[in-house]
């Protein structure tokens, strides 16, 4: 129902329905809208039975019966923050515990870790006395640079290695003997310099279409805050 | 404190700061006296919320179990009921967000059909809200206003917070506040003459 009959009705209205959001022992309207207010209702009989009408709704809303509480929930309830309270003591021992002990294993494993990192590259001929060599070979032969520096400095390592490997050695390509790191920036400097494939940005606007759908869309005046029981600055 | 159990505490005793500075520092007993106090409220609050005794009963226990766990971080010297309120508001729209079962008047609007609605109810007919409104009416109304506008009429009208209270319930700013109980009312006023044609 639009209340825009007059002005002095919208303002009825505002007003009627500010005092109906008072509380019982609350004051919401000040002396000069009092007198307003009862001065237009003794002569809008719309905006009178609209009084009513709120009166009823906040009556009603007062009086919404009192649900009945189950029986045992409030035991069940302190069963439940019982060994809420027990499970994060114990959470709370097992980390202290559990973190003195383990630390100078994560520490071994960690060392481990950083070892299994830095060995393959080492292996490759990374290390910084073989790019040296890898360097003068290049001078020496500058066509092709990158791929006879491989042949020629990884069949002497491997022969120390394995004698047996080193009749397979020949027979490779000269990308197989890069290492996996060096195969993967290959793979990256030519996807980054190759032309843009705009039937996969076609095959994908599908996919994103739906993804946009997936988003919650936000409401009027939503709170940012984490829903789920975030106390912080309360 | 000097008190064996719930039972032998009454709460002209001890004064509810002093129940929760107890609590939060571990003893249970003084907690159990205030879930005592505040379960009905906090049940009956979400139970107008998802029409749901099971979940009613599961975010009851979810509501107290954090705010147990919570209270070291909570001052003492305020009033507990809205910070309480405030966890069980949390909990109620994470689930009501994640079952998205309550048909929202805000998208009936948007798609014509509530101004369709508001046309068809004649004057007759809103002369039926004069009368006193039975309670199933009052809930299935209240079932289908939006969840924040169900929210902050619940807060105001079933638990009596202030303003300032129900704006620190919801993590909302003080006008926000206001406009939603304005327009929730108005909104429930509507929904309520749907339902009664």
């Amino acid at each position: 129902m639009s209340f825009a009959e007059t002005p002095a009705c919208t303002r009825a209205h505002d007003l009627l329905l500010e005092a109906s959001l008072a509380l019982p022992d609350e004051i919401f309207l000040n002396e000069q809208d009092e007198a307003f207010l009862s001065e237009h209702l003794a002569t809008c009989s719309r905006c009178a039975s609209e009084k009513r009408r709120l009166s009823v709704l906040t009556t009603s809303l007062r009086r919404l019966d009192t649900i009945p509480v189950p029986s045992g929930l409030e035991e069940r309830i302190m069963q439940a923050v019982e060994a809420d309270s027990a499970g994060q003591a114990t959470k709370t021992e097992q980390r202290a515990a559990t973190g003195g002990r383990l630390r100078p294993l994560l520490a071994v494993a960690a060392s481990l870790l950083l070892l299994a990192l830095v060995l393959p590259s080492l292996m490759d001929g990374n290390h910084p006395s073989k790019q040296h060599h890898r360097s003068e070979v290049a001078m020496n032969n500058p066509q092709p640079a990158a791929p006879e520096a491989v042949r020629q400095s990884k069949p002497q390592v491997m022969q120390k290695a394995d004698p047996a490997t080193q009749q397979a050695a020949p027979t490779r390509e000269p990308n197989k003997l890069v290492s996996p790191q060096q195969q993967k920036v290959k793979v990256l400097i030519a996807e980054e310099t190759s032309p843009v494939d705009t039937s996969r940005i076609a095959s994908a606007a599908p996919v994103l279409s739906q993804a946009d759908d997936l988003l919650l869309p936000m409401e009027e005046g939503e709170p940012f805050g984490d829903p789920v029981g975030n106390l912080v600055g309360f | 404190m000097t008190y064996t159990s719930s039972s032998t505490l009454k709460p002209a005793q001890v004064s509810e700061s002093e129940l929760l500075a107890a609590a939060a520092k571990g003893d249970q007993k003084a907690f159990r006296v205030l879930v005592n106090q505040y379960l009905p409220l906090v049940y009956n609050y979400l139970y107008r919320m998802t029409q749901n005794h099971e979940l009613s009963e599961e975010m009851s226990q979810e509501t107290f179990v954090k705010a147990y766990r919570n209270l070291k971080t909570f001052d003492c010297r305020r009033p507990f009921k809205p910070w309480l309120l405030r966890i069980a508001a949390n909990a109620t729209l994470s689930e009501l967000r994640k079952q998205r079962k309550v048909v929202s008047l805000n998208a009936l609007q948007e798609d014509g059909g509530f101004n369709e609605m508001e046309h068809q109810v004649s004057e007759d007919m809103t002369l039926r809200l004069e009368q006193e409104l039975d309670a199933h009416q009052v809930q299935q109304a209240l079932n289908r206003l939006d969840e924040k506008y169900r929210n902050v009429l619940l807060l105001r009208y079933q638990q009596e917070l202030s303003y300032e209270e129900i704006a620190s319930a919801m993590q909302t700013p003080l006008n926000t506040v206001r406009t939603w109980l304005k327009r929730g009312l108005e909104k429930f006023k509507d929904t309520i003459q749907e339902i009664a044609v």
